[in-house]
């Protein structure tokens, strides 16, 4: 076990460095002169003195060939100096700590809608296919599916925020802010997880081992508690964990139509700046998230499937 | 109900009903088994042999159109509560499922599905089953035993799966045991062990049914012989005379194919069971067909044997 976990711990270095590499690239391919870009945030002018480039280029050696860029770049990275935002002025570590609470609870709440009412419903969809509950939940995954999530979330301020007044329009000032954006942007997550469950429970129930615990004289209840639900829940928890990055990185849109100041508003008002540092801060985070989701995932795998213990000892 | 039968099926037909056929896996069959002995159900793939085995314990799929009676002790099986079947199943009759690989649950481990059926039907809690587990595990060779309980399906070989299947079949004391190809995989050191394991069984006057085609395994541990062929049975005779006199053209077929007889096989491959099967199954590989095998035809009483074969017609009086 532990092994295994400083196994896969290692094998996430050349992910990392990689990611650095492609983060550190996007300020070599950013269009705009990143020296020129800070200048006009700096000095509140639209075209800045000459000069005063050529100094900022110096200064941020912007002039050096690019792996000496890299290597400068790096060494400020691994000792916890991402750099400011130009926009701000304040340091990209304040910004990313600010914003990442909300994303990361905005994020959990969607895949805690997912865990407690998608996964139930698929269970029982799944014991008993083509029954009224099945029906129903497949219905509910296809207009989860269909609707985008900004549009569900439009509805819901209309319903809930400005009809019958119960939950807040926009902004952040406490978690029931989180309450709308979260069920818009789990919907999509929350159907197929839904669909998901149900499909691994039916076909588990399928299984030959099924039939052998029924041959012992269990009842229905004892088979899917103790041999059906471990099974089935093994590819449902893989899915969900993968989709907690997309979760993740996807709230761009949802966080800025409910205007929360998170980690997607953050990217995208970067991007719209060139406000490079900053994003390339935002991308580590998206891809350090991912890493140690798929780390949990692979240590889940490993608690959950016996078959996996094998092929990594 | 005869007073030494233990299980009486009368008119059994199972069938699966599929887009524009209807498969006929069990056509009409009637078989009784005697209390305390051990019955070899004999046949090749397709037979219908595993889902006879599967009906007596109601362990077939819902898409399965089931008919007539199956007697057990008093009651028909086919018309009991689930509840009812519930303790039945594993407590009264057995079942050693026929693949290993499949049978057991990835995800957990062998002492615990050992265990399961002790801990459901005697009074034993799951730490005294585990140590009853360990004992079955070191009974069929599964050594050392303390290891291999703690250990999932994943590691185990096919062969000793096979055995570990025997272990969970035969856990508690059952009244009957339903084994299905139990010498699958299994190699001849092994195979000892499961003639002996049959055996011992058998002295402790567990009725046994066993579904195989491995006929030398048949003649180690059967008191009785049927034959099965395309959902019927074709022959019911003693182990002895299945062997030194087969009567059904087929049962001669299977006897011949045997290496010691000298490896002649049937010629021919038996007929597709999605078809409606009309007079007798076996007629278009038999050497002695005639136009009366057309018709349907019973299984005819020879001396204590039945065999369902017209040239045994009326032969019941010359005996």
């Amino acid at each position: 076990m532990k092994r295994f976990i400083l196994l896969r711990l290692f094998q996430t270095i050349p992910v990392l460095i990689s990611i650095t590499f492609i983060a550190f690239l996007l300020m070599m391919v950013t269009p705009g002169d990143p020296a020129e870009i800070n200048l006009r945030a700096m000095m509140n002018t639209e075209s800045p003195p000459k000069e005063a480039i050529e100094q900022m280029r110096m200064e941020m050696d912007l002039d050096k060939p690019w792996y000496i860029q890299y290597y400068s770049w790096l060494s400020r990275v691994l000792h916890g100096d991402l750099g400011y935002s130009y926009q701000t002025r304040k340091s990209t570590v304040e910004e990313i700590l600010r914003a990442f609470p909300v994303t990361f609870l905005l994020s959990s709440i969607a895949m805690l809608f997912s865990i407690i009412i998608a996964i139930p419903i698929g269970i029982l969809a799944g014991i008993h296919p083509n029954g009224k509950l099945d029906h129903l939940s497949r219905g509910i995954s296809i207009i989860g599916l269909s609707i985008p999530d900004f549009f569900l979330g439009i509805l819901g301020i209309l319903i809930f925020s400005i009809t019958l007044k119960i939950l807040p329009v926009a902004g952040y000032k406490g978690p029931e802010y989180l309450i709308l954006p979260a069920f818009a942007l789990s919907i999509s997550l929350f159907a197929v997880t839904m669909r998901l469950m149900r499909t691994s429970m039916a076909e588990v129930l399928e299984q030959e081992y099924i039939r052998t615990a029924i041959s012992k004289g269990l009842d229905r209840g004892t088979i899917i508690r103790r041999h059906a639900l471990k099974n089935a829940i093994v590819p449902v928890l893989t899915y969900m964990g993968t989709q907690y990055g997309w979760l993740f990185g996807g709230a761009m849109i949802i966080e800025s139509l409910f205007a929360l100041p998170g980690m997607g508003r953050l990217f995208v008002d970067a991007a719209a700046s060139r406000d490079i540092m900053v994003m390339q801060a935002c991308i580590m985070v998206f891809a350090i998230i991912f890493i140690i989701i798929n780390l949990c995932i692979d240590i889940s795998y490993y608690l959950l499937d016996p078959r996996m213990r094998d092929t990594h000892e | 109900m005869k007073m030494n039968n233990i299980i009486e099926i009368s008119d059994l037909t199972v069938s699966f009903k599929g887009e524009g056929y209807l498969l006929t896996a069990v056509d009409n069959l009637s078989l009784s088994v005697i209390h305390g002995e051990t019955l070899a159900i004999i046949g090749e793939s397709g037979s219908g042999k595993s889902v006879l085995g599967l009906a007596i314990l109601r362990l077939l799929p819902d898409t399965a159109a089931i008919s007539g009676s199956i007697i057990f002790q008093t009651q028909d099986i086919l018309t009991l509560s689930e509840g009812m079947m519930e303790k039945i199943r594993g407590g009264k009759i057995a079942w050693i499922p026929q693949n290993p690989k499949l049978g057991f649950n990835p995800s957990m481990k062998i002492w615990k599905q050992v265990s399961e059926p002790i801990v459901l039907h005697t009074d034993s809690s799951w730490s005294e089953a585990k140590k009853q587990a360990i004992r079955l595990l070191r009974q069929y060779s599964i050594l050392p035993p303390e290891k291999w309980a703690e250990e999932y399906p994943v590691a185990y070989s096919g062969g000793m799966l096979q055995r570990a299947m025997l272990a969970m079949g035969t856990s508690t004391i059952p009244s009957v045991l339903i084994a299905d190809e139990p010498t699958k995989g299994i190699d001849a050191i092994n195979k000892k062990d499961v003639i002996e394991m049959f055996n011992t069984q058998k002295e402790r006057g567990i009725t046994q049914i066993i579904i195989t085609h491995d006929l030398d395994f048949a003649s180690e541990v059967a008191d009785r012989i049927a034959v099965m062929y395309c959902g019927q049975i074709v022959e019911l005779t003693s182990v002895e005379r299945f062997f030194t006199t087969p009567l059904h053209p087929y049962s001669v077929g299977l006897v011949n194919s045997l290496p010691q007889r000298g490896l002649s096989p049937i010629p021919g491959t038996s007929p597709s069971m999605h078809e409606k099967q009309a007079g007798c199954r076996f007629k278009s590989r038999c050497s002695l067909c005639s136009r009366v095998c057309s018709e349907e035809i019973p299984l005819f009483p020879v001396g204590y044997d039945n065999v369902r074969c017209i040239q045994y017609h009326n032969r019941n009086r010359a005996w």
